[in-house]
């Protein structure tokens, strides 16, 4: 359980969230396992993108989960959800893709939260909001993205963690 | 048959009644609320048969609206439709008296399996 003194670094929530992106996938976008992987892992705010974000926080942690893609990829990805074939994905509005995206993200912290439960089992979500253009970290706050392929679209997942100096930082546990 | 489905997203709403047609439950009627507070005047008007509940909404939360059900002495049968799927979330559902928590992402056997009990499948 986590203390005062422990924190994990952005790499694991960024794998954590990964698999939690993987597995909805599987469920929610009908896509073979195949059909989505991480192509990527970097430090750099995403540019040209646009989706949804969402706090998970407790006493030892305050992350923001985010989860964006190119307009092309945030049509396609809401489509998927939807079960709307590729000719219908120009009928979703602007409001159906933000809408549908926060609930992505929503979907995707709720699993981190389930699969974070031994790590820190006090984290609380926040509500999704939607974004377009980069989201830049503050200089107390740690940042990484991870790079997805989800069947034709690419995707990112964002976290940016507050920082704890003082805190001993930790791998994560051994899996 | 009557069911309320309660989530902000419209998208969800949406997912949740495709997911009810595809476990098999076809003949209800579906109603939809935004929120906690909305749900609970679309139940005090309309006495639903069973209510799907998203937990964290804004105005007033799953949890809120159960507990001001049960404070109200409504028998209405509830079930939670949500992204937290923690042993501490479903305990808290289950204390406050709804029939089962369903976790997002969710299938259409989940909700067959969940309901079965509930809601009549053709």
């Amino acid at each position: 359980m986590m203390d005062a003194c422990t924190t994990t670094k952005v790499d694991y929530w960024l794998d954590i969230a990964a698999d939690a992106v993987k597995e909805f996938s599987a469920t929610c976008l009908g896509m073979e396992e195949t059909d989505v992987e991480v192509v990527g892992k970097d430090t750099v705010p995403p540019r040209g993108m646009a989706g949804a974000y969402l706090a998970l926080v407790s006493l030892d942690d305050a992350v923001q989960i985010g989860f964006v893609s190119d307009e092309t990829g945030c049509k396609a990805i809401s489509g998927a959800m939807l079960a709307m074939e590729e000719d219908e994905l120009e009928e979703l509005t602007q409001s159906d893709i933000k809408d549908t995206m926060g609930e992505v993200v929503n979907i995707v912290a709720g699993m981190v939260k389930t699969k974070m439960v031994n790590i820190n089992p006090d984290l609380n979500l926040g509500l999704p909001i939607f974004l377009t253009g980069p989201v830049e970290p503050l200089p107390q706050q740690e940042f990484g993205t991870v790079q997805m392929k989800i069947g034709s679209s690419i995707a990112r997942v964002v976290i940016i963690r507050q920082s704890d100096p003082d805190a001993e930082t930790l791998q994560g546990p051994s899996t | 048959m009557k069911v309320l489905i309660v989530d902000d997203s419209k998208a969800m709403r949406m997912i949740v009644k495709r997911t009810l047609r595809q476990a098999g439950f076809n003949d209800i009627d579906v109603d939809e609320a935004g929120n906690g507070k909305e749900a609970i005047e679309k139940i005090n008007a309309d006495k639903p048969d069973l209510v799907l509940c998203d937990w964290n909404m804004p105005e007033m939360t799953g949890i809120e609206c159960l507990e001001e059900l049960n404070k109200a002495g409504s028998d209405v049968k509830f079930g939670f439709v949500t992204s937290e799927g923690t042993p501490e979330m479903r305990a808290r559902a289950s204390e406050a008296g709804a029939l089962f928590l369903i976790a997002k992402p969710f299938t259409a056997d989940t909700f067959k399996e969940n309901l079965a009990g509930v809601l009549v499948s053709s």
